[in-house]
């Protein structure tokens, strides 16, 4: 015991009340959301024109989340996603030969019921939308690491 | 471990009851710990494991080697890239090939940062099992956070990296990397001295846990303790220094070591170990070789059997990889730390006297993980 | 011969006029309501604080003090489960007493010199240890009648915190006693008019502070639910409205015993006069001195960890009787030689 019984009771006591003066770590989401990183594995978007229908994808997901299936008004085949199984891990956004697949940073895909998981190849091609699924979001926070406070957030508005 | 069956739990002589500590409970986890008392001592501890078993063995022989990496990291919630390692370097020994250079520093970086972020975790537990009011769990769930977000700067997940692959790594550092861990290292490291302050020097928090389920270190040898429970008793053993791997051979490092064996020995011994991982992580960043961070490496591995070993946050973790020649293992065997500790938390009353009070306290000072043990 | 009953009932309201303004407003039901409403939010927000975090925000715009209500709401819509194996008159009995035993002892401080509800014949402090002892025991009976092994043994835990946490304080207690001369709170509190009695009894505040801690069912003793090991102790089986009523129970526990810490300790309704009145002047003094006292009971709550029970009874009996004998005997040599520092000829 290096330090005396009274540090010890009375020490623990200072360096809690120290924490009132910080800036608590909590997010109000959906009032105001992180923005994540240019690498964040969320939802899928494909470009349509490039996309081959090699299958690669299908071949290389491990858990077998990616269907090629037939779309209207195209000759090819293009994946299906079941997000339901997807683990988000991204071999096949890096094994696509021709970069048609790519992952974005949007992760609210919840839902009531596993039919609207599946996406066809038609949503996947559209670009995900955050004002549609969280209509009060109305400010972002971007993250800085910072020697003093872990990580710093700075508030903006979004602009419209 | 016995099987208490449902027709078991019934009237015990001498006033003695049977407690469920189940898997409805604030501290127990994913599993069942069977708690035979009279209220205050403890006569005969029994853990059920197999409440989260998902078959993951089975699993991965019918995923090739480059998809098993995906439901092998899975297994273990908190230090996933450790069970990433170990399956990658039986596959690469296999194959006989090594990864370059500058993807095995990478690849300290990450398991080091998944340390820490384990560890943690683990300290917020066993603070909160002695009756601290959430307040120290909160405050190392919150610092972990740097580390996070540097880990999804690199791989683009939080938890589930799927980032080390046979060959190398998948993806070399981003830009501004160096500079924003180091300032996750610096704010880190006065934070554990702020931990040492107000937690491993409290007198509350010394009376309950010195003392406390002492294991010598012969006993802790023949149960076969695993990790920090076993440096905790006295036992210089290190995996990373008894066999190196991915750039732990060139690095400079001690090993945490202590000799009490009681709990207040093992959460010593972690906070110990995220001081010598942040010196790691300085270390290799400041060190890092350049050149290419993957090599092509074949579908098919040609057959043979291999065990590989590799220093988890809960202990030594060993793969035991049996391959057939096609592009998919026969027969994979994964060896657990924490169904070793378990069996520490069997054993004890043997030995010596614990109160019922003490249960929480020496459950999450060996920090196991259902998960873990039932794979 | 209605109007006879209501004259006389209207004479007896003018007559009694105070007193039932006492009763019914400060310091009785709705200054204990509004009071524990306040403790509650108070105490989310500044434990959130504590842990950087915020406590309720969405709810009430801000503030979060909404959030209670919803709370309260969301309880009482629940259903009421009863276990089959308990006594049922028991199980609805007991969460209905508990609230009204601390309420009784709240009525006993005097909040200023002329505002006190129940003079108790100049024994005021006796009567508040002897109803404040019946706590801990119905508390130990909730465990009893829930017929569960972890209420059992949260139960038999209140027994053991009960003897190691009670009667060192009370010996601490018959310090200031003995330094003023007689059980009546006013007299105590007169007796601080020059000093504190925190300054010459600063053990027997130590000890206080440790029992007080303990009968109100705090960290580091809070025995009888011992969150970690027993899932709720004592109140585990109890849901929906009963357990409200026994959240309220603690908090008006905490309340009789924060009262009694200020009276004896912190000169009770003694400063400086700011508001012209003596009555009001009184109160808002008591007042301030109850929100730092709970200031304070609250971050220790945060700071330490739970002892175990036999190492809370083994403080007790060897650390903190002997000390409290040793305030006793300090006690008796200040009021023999220095009288008229206390108020007394």
């Amino acid at each position: 015991m290096s330090k005396s019984l009274v540090t010890r009771v009375i020490n623990p006591l200072f360096q809690v009340l120290k924490h009132t003066i910080r800036t608590p770590m909590t997010h109000k989401y959906p009032f105001e959301r992180q923005r994540a990183y240019p690498r964040t594995r969320g939802r899928h978007v494909l470009d349509l024109d490039k996309c081959t229908g090699c299958g690669v994808c299908a071949w290389i997901c491990p858990n077998k989340a990616i269907t090629m299936v037939e779309v209207e008004g195209r000759e090819l085949t293009h994946p299906q996603i079941d997000y339901g199984r997807c683990c988000f891990c991204g071999f096949c956004v890096e094994y696509c030969p021709r970069g048609a697949l790519k992952e974005t940073e949007f992760v609210e895909i919840a839902s009531y019921d596993r039919k609207s998981l599946i996406y066809s190849p038609l949503d996947l091609a559209k670009e995900p939308d955050i004002h549609q699924i969280l209509p009060e979001l109305k400010y972002e926070l971007e993250p800085a690491i910072d020697s003093k406070l872990g990580i710093k957030y700075v508030r903006r508005r979004f602009k419209k | 471990m016995s099987v208490i069956r449902v027709e078991e739990i019934e009237e015990l002589e001498g006033g003695l009851m049977r407690v469920r500590i189940g898997p409805q409970h604030p501290i127990s986890g994913q599993g069942t710990i069977i708690v035979t008392t009279d209220g205050e001592i403890v006569y005969e501890i029994d853990v059920d494991i197999g409440y989260s078993h998902r078959g993951i063995e089975k699993i991965l022989e019918n995923r090739t080697y480059l998809q098993g990496i995906v439901p092998m990291e899975r297994m273990v919630m908190l230090d996933t890239s450790h069970v990433d390692m170990a399956y990658v370097r039986a596959i690469e020994e296999l194959l006989g090939i090594e990864a370059p250079p500058r993807a095995q520093y990478i690849r300290t970086i990450i398991l080091e940062m998944n340390r820490i972020i384990s560890h943690t975790y683990a300290l917020g537990l066993l603070a909160e099992s002695t009756g601290w009011f959430p307040a120290f769990f909160l405050w190392t769930t919150g610092d972990r956070e740097p580390f996070l977000e540097l880990m999804e700067m690199l791989t683009g997940a939080r938890w589930s990296y799927s980032f080390i692959i046979p060959g190398g790594v998948r993806a070399d550092l981003p830009s501004g990397f160096k500079e924003k861990a180091l300032k996750a290292i610096e704010y880190f490291r006065e934070r554990l001295d702020v931990y040492m302050d107000a937690w491993m020097e409290n007198a509350l928090f010394e009376v309950r846990t010195r003392g406390v389920g002492v294991i010598p270190s012969s006993k802790a040898i023949e149960w076969g303790a695993a990790g920090p429970n076993l440096r905790a008793s006295g036992v210089r053993y290190d995996t990373r220094k008894n066999e190196p791997y991915a750039a732990y051979g060139e690095l400079d490092f001690k090993i945490a070591v202590e000799t009490a064996g009681d709990a207040y020995a093992r959460g010593a011994v972690r906070i110990q170990e995220m001081y010598i991982s942040l010196d790691i992580i300085q270390q290799a960043l400041e060190n890092m070789p350049s050149g290419p961070i993957k090599v092509n490496v074949p579908q098919r591995v040609p057959p043979g059997e291999v065990y590989s070993r590799v220093e988890s946050a809960r202990g030594e973790l060993g793969v035991y990889l049996v391959s057939d020649g096609t592009d998919k293992p026969y027969r994979v065997k994964i060896s657990a730390p924490s169904f070793r500790n378990f069996f520490l938390l069997e054993m004890l009353p043997t030995i010596q006297e614990i109160k019922f009070a003490d249960v929480p306290v020496l459950y999450m000072s060996f920090d196991p993980w259902f998960l873990d043990a039932d794979r | 011969m209605y109007e006879d009953i209501i004259n006389q009932l209207w004479s007896f309201i003018q007559d009694n006029l105070k007193f039932i303004f006492m009763i019914t407003i400060f310091p009785g039901l709705a200054f204990i309501f509004i009071f524990v409403i306040f403790a509650v939010w108070f105490k989310r927000k500044y434990l959130a604080r504590l842990m950087l975090r915020m406590g309720p925000v969405h709810a009430g715009k801000v503030l979060g003090w909404l959030q209670l209500i919803a709370d309260a709401i969301k309880l009482i819509a629940k259903e009421f489960i009863i276990p089959r194996t308990t006594l049922k008159f028991l199980f609805f009995l007991l969460p209905i007493l508990l609230p009204v035993i601390p309420a009784c002892l709240v009525l006993l401080i005097p909040y200023a010199e002329d505002y006190i509800v129940f003079e108790a014949a100049g024994n005021g402090l006796l009567l508040f240890l002897a109803i404040a002892t019946i706590y801990p025991v119905l508390s130990m009976l909730t465990g009893w009648v829930a017929n569960n092994k972890f209420t059992i043994i949260g139960a038999l835990r209140t027994i053991y915190m009960d003897v190691a946490a009670e009667i060192p304080m009370v010996i601490a207690v018959l310090g200031v006693v003995i330094l003023t001369g007689s059980f009546d709170f006013v007299k105590i509190v007169e007796a601080q008019s020059k000093i504190w009695f925190i300054g010459p009894q600063i053990l027997g505040f130590i000890v206080f502070i440790i029992g007080c801690l303990g009968m109100t069912e705090r960290v580091p003793m809070d025995f009888p639910v011992a969150e970690p090991e027993l899932i709720l102790g004592v109140k585990t089986e109890y849901t929906g409205p009963l357990y409200l009523l026994m959240m309220e129970a603690d908090f008006v526990n905490w309340l009789a015993w924060l009262l009694l810490l200020v009276t004896l300790y912190l000169g009770g309704y003694n400063g400086p006069d700011i508001f012209m009145n003596k009555t009001i002047s009184g109160i808002f003094w008591v007042l301030v001195k109850l929100l730092v006292v709970m200031i304070l009971l609250m971050t220790i709550e945060v700071t330490y960890a739970r002892l175990r029970v036999d190492q809370a009874v083994r403080l007790g009996w060897r650390i903190l009787i002997p000390l409290s004998l040793l305030n006793l005997v300090i006690s008796i040599l200040l009021r023999y030689y220095m009288p008229w520092m206390w108020g007394v000829g």
